[in-house]
């Protein structure tokens, strides 16, 4: 991943309906950020290094700390979800459904961080999709309601990057 | 409601006649249409995204430009509607392609008119056929209000 201007990103929060609901976020200041691991295991072959094999599958961790600018959903009503209530199932966004297959598991949404470098010959668009992510600790800041801190994690190894040029 | 004693009723219903070779003609026929509400059920109108801000504030994102698309797709829709109804009024019309159930066909219209043989001058007739019954065409708006001044003057 390039490193880039968060200002010039837009989360989107969407969920695995058809058509898909979805908030999409503009971030003013902070992170957005994931951790990928590979465990390996080193075999020794009488003390000195000798092969290597993977070992298990690590979930992707995602860390979103951020102020928000603004968001905006779907529609132009009141039914527009917040951020809390888009990544928990709650009030407006109690009808959303889960972007995970399996309805037995527990309820998760995707974040696709779009960034769009300004102006458009600064380089691609990338849009980065972490898909399945559940949160597993939220903070609120009553002083910024504005903030956003959420950890979590998304049911696969890596996000799915996708650069495309832009159209000037 | 009656106007000097007259009940006024009846739509307004405007004759369009097209000649064709060998002395034959279509007659088309587009009629007033009184609500709407059979189209707004079918396609309501876009309305934009808004934005929420941290203070509660929203503001209507009419730059979205998937509403702006919408808003477009929704007008074509409208006016094609309006054509297709205003004229169902003529007898013996069908559609091939148009089904007024489904919004995504009644832009063909304009190709069935024109496989039909009704040439851009021919069309554009229709659609002031069909703007003039509905009350919106201005220029047949000021030609009757010409008449009637004009024959108001002559009364007196």
């Amino acid at each position: 991943m390039a490193l880039f201007d968060i200002k010039n990103a837009v989360i989107t929060i969407q969920d695995g309906d058809t058509p898909v609901n979805s908030i999409i976020v503009k971030i003013g200041e902070g992170t957005v950020g994931w951790t990928e691991r590979k465990e390996r295991r080193y075999i020794l072959d009488r003390g000195i290094l000798d092969d290597v094999r993977n070992e298990d599958e690590t979930p992707l961790d995602i860390k979103l700390d951020f102020m928000w600018e603004y968001y905006e959903g779907d529609s132009g009503t009141d039914a527009t979800p917040t951020i809390m209530d888009a990544i928990k199932q709650l009030n407006n966004a109690a009808d959303w459904v889960s972007t995970d297959a399996d309805t037995c598991r527990p309820y998760s949404v995707d974040i696709v961080i779009t960034y769009t470098p300004t102006p458009s010959s600064c380089g691609d668009q990338e849009v980065i999709t972490l898909p399945d992510f559940r949160y597993e600790q939220v903070e609120f800041d009553a002083r910024n309601p504005e903030t956003v801190s959420i950890t979590g994690r998304c049911n696969v190894t890596e996000p799915t990057v996708v650069r495309t040029a832009q159209t000037s | 409601m009656k106007i000097q004693g007259k009940k006024v009723e009846g739509v307004n219903v405007i004759t369009m006649v097209f000649p064709r070779q060998d002395g034959l003609v279509v007659v088309l026929k587009a009629a007033g249409i009184q609500s709407y509400e059979e189209f707004d059920k079918m396609c309501p109108t876009p309305e934009p995204t808004e934005k929420i801000f941290p203070n509660g504030s929203r503001v209507k994102n009419t730059k979205d430009p998937k509403f702006q698309e919408a808003v477009d797709i929704w007008a074509k829709r409208k006016v094609a509607w309006m054509i297709i109804k205003s004229l169902e009024v003529t007898e013996g019309l069908e559609w091939e392609t148009v089904d007024m159930l489904d919004p995504e066909t009644w832009e063909n219209y304009l190709s069935e008119l024109t496989s039909c043989g009704f040439t851009e001058a021919e069309m554009a007739r229709i659609v002031g056929g069909v703007t003039s019954a509905n009350g919106i065409n201005q220029q047949a708006i000021d030609e009757a209000e010409k008449h009637f001044l004009a024959d108001q003057g002559q009364v007196q």
